[in-house]
């Protein structure tokens, strides 16, 4: 994907969170919060909508699998459902968390055709913000986090990256 | 009345940690490791076509004969059967959809779930068309 789309893509859920917000009508209203699930995965700290984001699991043992790039550690079962796990550490480039004996930390998320876990080593929280803290990417983030976010976050004075799910699947199955 | 359950035979095995089940009927005959190397015909390791990135360590090899639908049957190397196992066809389910493409490609078709670590279902007719 050539790095001169991004800014339209990395737009587009940006836009439909604001759009939801400002939908409903004045400058006051755009204020409204919008739930953020705030993760750790490796050196990084990162942002999920909190509408995607089902459950948070610890699980005993990520199944490998053959064959599956590094992004895609193994398999998970959850109450007698097999789910598939992704790790962004991979993604983004930096050494993989690791399969098999956990726990591990899981977070489920859930969005139109996009339905895996997510590995994570922390969730440190879940917090409502409003709909101004949500910014476009920098153009200076790093390439590899750039074209799986979908903007960014101000928190407390720092930027967090919201990770866009349907990145994150076109990815996973290149 | 309810429909009597659809069911299936598997050949359980594993290669290093990873439980595989292929179909039974999909299997016409099982030799002891080296026969087909004995009698004129190689049997084919199969780890490699499946994916893993290194050969496991084989601890009970045998050979077992595949059929396929095209072609002679092929000989190929297997670890540590287990079992058959009758199963019905509703107990197994497709790989999650990050994962399908991946797996069909690699002759992996659906899952078989636990308790304990799940199974992978082969088609090893399918493994012997792909490239290592």
């Amino acid at each position: 994907m050539p790095p001169s789309a991004q800014p339209a893509l990395g737009l587009r859920l940006l836009g439909e969170i604001q759009s939801s917000v400002q939908a409903q009508g004045d400058a006051a209203e755009a204020e409204e919060p919008v739930k953020i699930v705030l993760v750790r995965c490796g050196s990084g700290r990162y942002a999920f909508l909190g509408r995607d984001i089902r459950e948070i699991l610890n699980v005993d043992e990520i199944f490998w699998v053959p064959g599956l790039p590094d992004c895609l550690p193994g398999l998970i079962q959850v109450r007698g459902e097999i789910e598939s796990v992704i790790d962004i550490q991979r993604l983004l480039g930096e050494p993989g968390t690791g399969t098999g004996a956990g726990p591990h930390l899981v977070i489920m998320a859930v969005r139109e055709a996009f339905h895996s876990g997510i590995l994570v080593d922390e969730v440190e929280d879940v917090v409502d913000v409003p709909g101004s803290a949500f910014q476009p990417a920098l153009i200076t983030l790093e390439p590899s986090i750039r074209n799986l976010v979908a903007g960014e976050i101000r928190l407390g004075g720092r930027l967090v990256p919201l990770l866009d799910l349907q990145q994150l699947q076109g990815r996973v199955t290149l | 009345m309810k429909a009597p359950d659809r069911r299936i035979q598997l050949l359980l095995f594993r290669l290093g940690q990873v439980r595989f089940g292929v179909p039974a009927e999909q299997v016409t005959g099982l030799r002891g490791f080296g026969q087909a190397a004995a009698a004129g015909a190689e049997a084919c390791w199969i780890h490699g076509r499946l994916g893993f990135p290194q050969a496991p360590c084989y601890r009970a090899p045998t050979e077992a004969q595949v059929a396929h639908p095209d072609r002679p049957p092929a000989w190929v190397v297997l670890d540590a059967i287990e079992d058959l196992q009758d199963v019905a066809l509703d107990a197994i389910k497709p790989f999650p959809a990050l994962v399908q493409p991946h797996a069909l490609r690699r002759g992996l078709w659906g899952i078989l779930p636990g308790p304990g670590q799940p199974v992978l279902l082969v088609d090893l007719a399918r493994v012997l068309e792909t490239e290592t």
